[in-house]
């Protein structure tokens, strides 16, 4: 049954690479717009959703309203960010919101009581959110807890922790905390808003372009077949909940420069925000799939979505009615658009 | 519903009955069961016992062919529709729910109560009666189901099926997680049950058992059935000889028709039949060059020694050389997959030590990592579950191992190196071209490939990382005759690389055309090593059964 010495005996190891050619045209043209289709559905809804407000109310379209969305949005694109990469090694991360409140009255407390500085607070907040990232996916991946519930737990721990520290006081820190917050003139935007922004390119270079992000891919799709391949996996599940529990800290020190105030009680729910924006943007919960990019759409989507409702004068409890159905929609649309792929090329097949 | 008054005369005839999944599995069964009489249903891996088993059972339809009872028509639409029937089978693998208790999972699916309330006490009644037929008193019907082991899991899914209006029982393995004493009192119901005129298909690899047990017994090999004959003329002997020489006419009884395209080269399995101890002349050479290596005692790439995880592999010590084709004989639940995951670190063995190329040191890996550290790889017997990232590209699978020698970056090894796309992708192209992957372009979903296809995509990811040693587990297993053909090509020209492999088959005509040698695991340990001029179908049966044949008893208490 085995052949002869086959003729075309490469050496298995022949250093991979040097072929370029053999690229069909078409092939070759959609790589230079890397995913550009990817986005293109969530830009439409985006689109849609904007024509849709300016047409109800004719000031919807103003810097103002750029403004005040933009002004929103740097936590919760953080905190969405982190998530996607969590929900893709099929993971999940609850605690964040508690996480953000906790590095939030950290810095609080440090600037207000102790007279740290903004870096220094900041510095501090950040160890305090990593930590709490490293002990959720830590436990979850070394014990096999799955890290919905370990993550519940941090959730309150994490709460608990807020409310010590702080004595459950809301801590003013004003003026000390406002230069993340403030608009630099020459670029336009505030400090918090180009980290958020720069946040999203890292990630999602880190996840499409680096070994790292591959494996988190890998892991959430399917873990045995990446173990069996030699990789070991336990140190990515831990790393996506320490970015996670970081970014988390980083959003809590922009909403402590925003408000001026660390409020233990603050962030609440904003797990079920951030799962939202990830969804929204085609992150898949069973892990395996999703993109930074889609998710920061989703968010500026939740985004024109909350601001355009106020500026119609919706009542608070129609606006999360609408928020919830454009949810369930978002992702009924994302699941056709599988099932719409997979029969086009069914029918190629054919 | 008919009733399930036993009669003497009832009858389950089977008549032509055929059925093919990718290679044909039964051709043309013909097979009469009579109440009152034990059939001991033998044969080796493969056979097509347990297909058979499923289609009477109503868990598979048949192609074509005919069931019937008692002259009317059986035709079981499903597990349940041949329940009512009076069909029950227990499974090999259990099919308890570890949260319920004893009595809810024996009458899960007619639990005794009213308007959807259940009666704990008549629950309890039927369960505790079902319990005693077995001669099972020491069991609690209350028990959660998971706190028992597996051998009383086993007895109480026999009760469960016995329980119910049986006429026909169908026995998979039962015996394998048993006890001598448990077996023991087993037989002893069955007997029993025989005796009320119940028919019994028992299937089972020990030999001896059946000899004791069956009043008849029907041999199937290939989907053939070779013999059927009381078992006054059963003989140990004949049996295995009649098992494995199934094997002979493998590919040579037209089954495989594809397999006709490439004779050219000498895959075609048929030639064989005629010259069994080697395949083609022109390999002549370099299988001896790989044999005279062996012989010369050259230092081996990989040692074994007294690798020990019970239950499943106890004691196992090996040479593999370099440019050596080592194959692993033995029969479902002998060893053999454990023993390669052991080796690998997919788990972690509790004794014993491998030794890799020349290095002294005593190592022995507790995650595949390590193992792919020191040069090895694994292609897995499951590729859907252990293998393959279905929903992500061809070029995604064919790379995964191999990433960091794909991407720049501050050190060699390191999570935040950065991809080089091109470079990964045209690895990835020349990889799918070197293993023919037939795809259209390396973008595509490896989930959408054929299942030889998708084993090459495996194959192809090993091979980027250059491993000096390659454990496959079944590697041929289900796919097409072309990809078989290119993945043997692929494993002659790493035993050039002077690579060793360590092939894991059911198939021992695979293994006697593509292996220097063949080991045999029979019940977790390493019995016998065949060299090539001691290759012989019907030895290395033997040996597989070995181990099955002198230790039933203590290999039944081990466990």
């Amino acid at each position: 049954m085995l052949p002869t010495t086959p003729p075309q005996q490469t050496p298995p190891q022949q250093a991979p690479g040097e072929q370029t050619d053999n690229t069909p045209a078409a092939s070759r043209v959609t790589s230079l717009l890397p995913g550009f289709g990817e986005y293109a559905g969530m830009l439409v809804i985006l689109t849609l959703l904007v024509i849709t407000f300016s047409a109800q109310n004719p000031r919807f379209f103003s810097w103002a309203t750029i403004n005040a969305v933009l002004n929103q949005i740097p936590a919760l694109t953080l905190v969405s960010v982190a998530m996607t990469l969590v929900l893709i090694t099929g993971a999940i991360d609850l605690s964040v919101g508690s996480v953000l409140a906790l590095s939030a009255s950290v810095t609080g407390v440090l600037m207000a009581d102790y007279h740290w500085n903004l870096w220094q607070a900041s510095m501090a907040a950040l160890l305090v959110g990593g930590s709490c990232g490293l002990i959720t996916g830590f436990v979850s991946a070394r014990a096999a807890v799955p890290s919905f519930i370990v993550s519940l737990g941090v959730l309150q721990i994490a709460r608990g922790a807020a409310y010590l520290v702080t004595d459950s006081q809301i801590k003013f820190v004003g003026i000390a905390a406002e230069p993340l917050a403030r608009k630099i003139p020459a670029i336009g935007v505030s400090p918090a808003f180009a980290i958020s922004l720069t946040t999203v390119v890292i990630a999602q270079f880190v996840l499409s372009r680096t070994v790292f992000g591959r494996y988190c891919i890998a892991t959430g799709t399917n873990e045995s077949a990446v173990r069996m391949s030699g990789i070991d996996t336990l140190p990515v599940r831990i790393a996506v909940f320490v970015i996670s529990g970081t970014l988390a800290a980083a959003a809590g020190i922009i909403e402590t420069s925003r408000i001026g105030a660390a409020d233990p009680n603050g962030a609440n729910g904003l797990e079920l925000s951030a799962i939202a924006a990830a969804v929204i943007g085609g992150t898949s919960l069973m892990g395996g799939r999703g993109s930074v990019i889609n998710t920061f759409l989703g968010v500026l989507m939740i985004a024109v979505l909350q601001t355009g409702l106020s500026q119609l004068g919706v009542d608070d409890g129609s606006k999360k009615i609408v928020t919830g159905t454009v949810i369930v929609l978002a992702v009924i649309l994302d699941s056709s658009r599988d099932w719409l792929r997979q029969q086009a090329s069914r029918l190629k097949r054919r | 519903m008919p009733s399930h008054s036993i009669s003497k005369t009832l009858m389950l005839a089977l008549n032509h009955i055929k059925k093919r999944f990718a290679a044909p599995v039964l051709q043309s069964i013909d097979l009469t069961v009579k109440a009152g009489e034990i059939i001991g249903l033998l044969g080796a891996n493969g056979a097509g016992k347990s297909t058979l088993s499923r289609i009477i059972a109503g868990l598979l339809p048949a192609d074509s062919g005919t069931m019937t009872i008692n002259d009317t028509v059986f035709a079981p639409r499903s597990k349940w529709d041949a329940e009512r029937q009076g069909v029950q089978i227990v499974q090999q693998e259990l099919n308890l729910i570890a949260t319920l208790t004893v009595a809810e999972n024996m009458f899960l699916n007619r639990l005794p109560g009213r308007w959807g309330v259940i009666s704990k006490r008549r629950l309890q009644r039927l369960a505790t009666a079902a319990l005693k037929q077995m001669d099972l008193d020491d069991i609690c019907p209350d028990t959660l189901v998971g706190q028992l082991g597996v051998g009383h899991r086993q007895l109480i899914e026999i009760a469960g099926a016995l329980s119910r209006p049986c006429r026909i029982l169908i026995l998979d393995e039962p015996t394998a997680a048993l006890t001598r004493r448990e077996s023991e009192s087993l037989w002893k119901q069955l007997r029993q049950f025989r005796n009320q005129g119940t028919a019994i298909i028992y299937i089972s690899h020990r030999l001896n058992e059946v000899g004791q047990l069956a009043d008849r017994t029907v041999i199937l090999t290939d989907g053939h059935i070779v013999a059927d004959e009381p078992i006054a003329s059963f003989s140990v002997d004949r049996a295995v000889k009649l098992m494995s020489a199934s094997n002979r006419h493998f590919s040579s009884d037209g089954s495989d028709g594809s397999d006709g395209s490439d004779g050219s080269d000498g895959s075609d399995g048929s030639e064989t039949v005629a010259e069994p101890f080697h395949c083609v002349p022109a390999t002549a050479t370099a299988n001896d060059l790989a044999l005279s290596n062996v012989s010369q005692g050259d230092s081996p790439v990989l040692r074994i020694r007294n690798l020990n995880r019970p239950p499943h592999v106890l004691d196992v010590s090996l040479d593999v050389f370099a440019g050596e084709c080592l194959g692993i004989a033995g029969l479902v639940g002998s060893g053999r997959t454990e023993l390669l995951r052991c080796i690998f670190g997919a788990d972690s063995a509790i004794g014993g030590y491998l030794q890799i190329g020349h290095l002294d040191d005593h190592v022995r890996f507790d995650h595949p990592q390590q193992a792919a550290v020191a040069g090895m790889a694994m292609v897995t017997e499951d590729r859907l579950s252990d293998g393959l990232l279905l929903s992500q590209s061809v070029r995604c699978n064919s790379t995964l191992s191999a990433l960091n020698l794909l991407s720049t970056g501050l050190r060699k090894w390191s999570w935040t190196n950065i991809i080089r796309r091109t470079k990964e992708s045209a690895a990835a192209r020349q990889m799918a071209d070197r293993m023919q992957i037939q795809c259209q372009n390396v973008e595509q979903l490896v989930g959408q490939l054929s299942g030889g296809n998708q084993q090459k995509v495996i194959l192809a990811r090993w091979l980027m990382c250059n491993p000096s040693v390659l454990l496959l587990d079944e590697p041929t297993r289900g796919i097409d005759v072309a990809s078989r053909k290119r993945i043997y090509q692929t494993l002659d020209e790493l035993r050039n690389a002077g690579k060793a492999l360590i092939m894991v088959s059911s198939d021992i005509e695979e293994l006697l055309q593509t292996c220097d040698r063949i080991a045999v695991m029979s019940g977790g340990m390493m019995t016998q090593i065949f060299t090539r001029d001691l290759f012989d179908a019907d030895h290395i049966m033997q040996a597989c059964f070995s181990n099955l044949l002198t230790t039933v008893s203590d290999h039944a208490i081990e466990i």
